[in-house]
């Protein structure tokens, strides 16, 4: 790699470091704000357990977005402070002077295709998970300012909370389409107190007067238990989509013959790969544009990314999909299609900015 | 009138800066919001009879009532990246100092900025407390088209509560005909405890300028406390309105765009409830730290001694996570009575306001733009300074 390759990438990686950090910071802060309102005072740590689950989805976009945007201000500086030609002139092809982008877009494309294979399919495949940690965190860490928590289909209200954990004066209801209309209570008792087992909440309560579907129940002593699947609003912790798994289950399945929507697991597997090799298009488009453009101000730089983003490559995720459910394209040619256009688009952009 | 010219140029490019660093985020919020949603998106328009065009009409809109929602989210911060970067911009482009050397201070260089700040913590309250309900309200409406197919929206498992001791169920309830089915709820008071269901319920007005849930199939079961059961035919309920039941679903969905009004509602439904009287000083807090947070990062970029840049940029988004982070925490401890509720939710912000004044006054810590003083020989022999 010559010197000239060498200072291209150490600027790409500088303005792709700073601008993935500045995204990011937003997007958590913005994660953080919107769990802090719905933890339903569970406390700081229900948000440490949101937040990457809130922000996760973010970042396959997040790294390809911040390399558009490094490359358009690298390459716009380049060109406008006449870098760029003075290193053609050296001898330099386009194609070399490209390449420190192209490294940096492989190395965003390593990083999405762990996220996106194995990251975040497994995180959603831990949602019945955090969903349960929520409950019991809301329902045990329920603290003195806190005077109600509903959780799926059990509410419970209470006047104080005593320092050893005793609610105060309960009202509980276990109530919805998923509970047993054996199990389903409106309890009123002079205190209660939480405790947990394998299968969910044990309520304790003393003086409980309580309404069910064998008329009225009154007992010094009362003992309800509530599973996480009340608590979670219900469906099984194994429950979810069957294209959320990882890459490998999908192509295991799929080489297995599992019964199934087999076009949609190609199409959900080419998906993540295609957003994996996304950094590339869009390192391609951001040169094109940074040499076309010759601006090398950061917030050029961001909005003719943004604008990218935002009138290309977003109207073209949903065309894509539609495309592949109508059968005009295969699933795994719609999935690629985003980077296709894009990368069409950076070509055309390119050449431009060599011809001018 | 060259001021008004500078006005108009420094104002520019703070706006450029924000629109660029909003976009950016809510850029990535649709495609995320998208990318998760998409199935469910394309099936709505066979299930509702749509062409392509007026489903993509339809998704547009429901992403655009996102933007709000990224607004009341991420404005105070999005406000410090848009200060450092025209900061930044006035700095590097060498008109930082030949402005204050024409005889303008650089706060007086900077007054749109804070003009602008000031306007942005204005359109948070406002968007949340004049546009919240509606934003809320068609949220609704699109999302029971795009994800349920239904014209209706309808909210399923709606808890309310009503002091002192009522708690009732909603199995679904229907805001455009303010109608709810599957009514059942508890609630306690000298007389003893009541067993309440119902098949239907829908509130109407009482002619008094209050609201009755009336009641179809409703029953009532009290059991008195010497044990004595009475089993009564229940007609309706007084005490609830359609908007408790608005607010309590959006309490637990979309709790983004309550305003002051509707915490303050929620509060007097659930009384003892600290995180809603934190929340209604956060109402008010955090608009103000989209004024306060890029004042505090402005010196800090305005410096024309060594090349600030990414330091600054990292130092001012510091800033915002310690600031967050120190609010979050201390609305933490209010809402578990720990602190009091204002005084935690203050804190931060008259810490900040200090941090401004003592920047904003002084001649600046930072050895550059907070005041300092460029001496000049001027026609003479005397010395002009800036």
């Amino acid at each position: 790699m010559s010197l000239f390759q060498r200072h291209i990438l150490k600027e790409v990686l500088a303005h792709f470091l700073l601008t993935a950090v500045s995204l990011s910071f937003l997007v958590l802060v913005g994660a953080a704000v919107s769990a802090s309102h719905k933890t339903q005072g569970a406390g700081g740590g229900a948000i440490l357990v949101l937040l990457p689950w809130l922000a996760a989805g973010a970042l396959p976009y997040l790294l390809p977005l911040s390399l558009l945007v490094a490359t358009v201000q690298t390459y716009g500086r380049l060109s406008a402070s006449g870098e760029w030609t003075a290193m053609r002139t050296s001898g330099l092809s386009a194609t070399a002077l490209v390449l420190p982008a192209v490294l940096v877009a492989l190395g965003v494309g390593v990083v999405d295709r762990w996220i996106l294979d194995d990251f975040e399919p497994g995180l959603k495949a831990r949602t019945h998970e955090i969903r349960r940690q929520l409950g019991v965190q809301a329902l045990s860490g329920a603290h003195a300012g806190v005077t109600a928590v509903g959780l799926g289909s059990f509410f419970m209200t209470w006047e104080s909370r005593a320092p050893d954990g005793v609610f105060q004066q309960p009202l509980i209801v276990v109530s919805g389409a998923d509970v047993d209309p054996q199990d389903r209570m409106r309890v009123s008792a002079r205190s209660a107190s939480v405790g947990w087992d394998e299968t969910g909440a044990v309520i304790r309560m003393e003086r409980a007067v309580m309404a069910g579907s064998g008329g009225w129940l009154e007992a010094a002593d009362f003992t309800a238990r509530i599973p996480y699947e009340t608590l979670t609003g219900g469906g099984a912790p194994s429950a979810r989509r069957p294209k959320d798994a990882p890459t490998r289950e999908l192509l295991t399945r799929i080489a297995a013959d599992w019964p199934g929507d087999k076009a949609a697991w190609w199409h959900e597997i080419h998906r993540r790969w295609a957003l994996a090799a996304a950094g590339l298009p869009f390192a391609l488009l951001g040169v094109g544009m940074g040499v076309w453009l010759r601006r090398g101000n950061r917030m050029a730089a961001m909005a003719s990314a943004f604008g990218v983003v935002l009138l290309v490559f977003l109207p073209l995720t949903f065309t894509e999909k539609g495309l592949a459910r109508s059968g005009v394209l295969p699933p795994a040619g719609a999935a690629w299609l985003p980077d296709a256009v894009t990368a069409v688009l950076g070509a055309a952009a390119l050449r431009r900015g060599l011809v001018r | 009138m060259i001021v008004r010219r500078l006005d108009r140029y420094v104002a520019a490019q703070f706006l450029g800066c924000w629109v660029t660093a909003f976009a950016g985020v809510v850029g990535l919020t649709l495609l995320v919001s998208t990318a998760g949603k998409v199935d469910e998106i394309i099936e709505a328009g066979p299930a509702l009879g749509l062409d392509g065009a007026d489903l993509a009409a339809l998704a547009g809109r429901w992403l655009l009532a996102q933007v709000p929602r990224v607004f009341l989210q991420t404005a105070p911060f999005i406000g410090v990246l848009a200060v450092v970067g025209t900061g930044l911009r006035l700095v590097r482009a060498g008109e930082y100092v030949p402005a204050l050397m024409s005889g303008i201070s650089w706060r007086r260089l900077m007054a749109p900025v804070v003009v602008l700040c000031a306007a942005t913590a204005a359109l948070m309250i406002g968007v949340r407390d004049v546009a919240g309900d509606r934003l809320s309200e068609e949220t609704l409406s699109l999302e029971a088209l795009l994800f349920d197919h239904s014209e209706e929206p309808e909210i399923r498992d709606l808890w309310l509560r009503h002091p002192p001791e009522v708690v009732l169920r909603f199995a679904s309830y229907f805001p455009q005909r303010r109608m709810a089915e599957g009514l059942e709820g508890v609630r306690r008071d000298e007389d003893g405890v009541r067993d309440l269901a119902a098949t239907r319920a829908a509130f109407r007005r009482d002619g008094q300028g209050g609201w009755l849930l009336d009641l179809t199939g409703g029953r009532m079961g009290l059991r008195r406390p010497d044990g004595e059961v009475v089993d009564l035919r229940i007609e309706s309920l007084r005490g609830f309105e359609p908007r408790d039941a608005l607010l309590a679903h959006r309490l637990r969905s979309d709790p983004l765009l309550l305003g002051t009004a509707d915490i303050r509602r929620l509060g007097l439904n659930n009384p003892g409830d600290l995180r809603l009287t934190a929340q209604r000083h956060f109402l008010m807090t955090f608009p103000l730290s989209a004024l306060l947070l890029p004042l505090l990062a402005l010196p800090l970029v305005l410096r024309t001694s060594g090349r600030p840049g990414a330091e600054a940029v990292l130092a001012a988004l510091l800033g915002g996570c310690v600031y967050f982070a120190a609010d979050f925490v201390l609305r933490d401890l209010a809402s578990r009575g720990t602190l009091d509720p204002m005084t935690a939710c203050w804190a931060p912000l008259v810490v900040a306001a200090s941090g401004v004044a003592a920047l904003w006054t002084g001649d600046g810590p930072w050895g550059g733009g907070g005041g300092r003083r460029y001496t000049l020989p001027a026609p003479g022999g005397k010395e002009a300074s800036a």
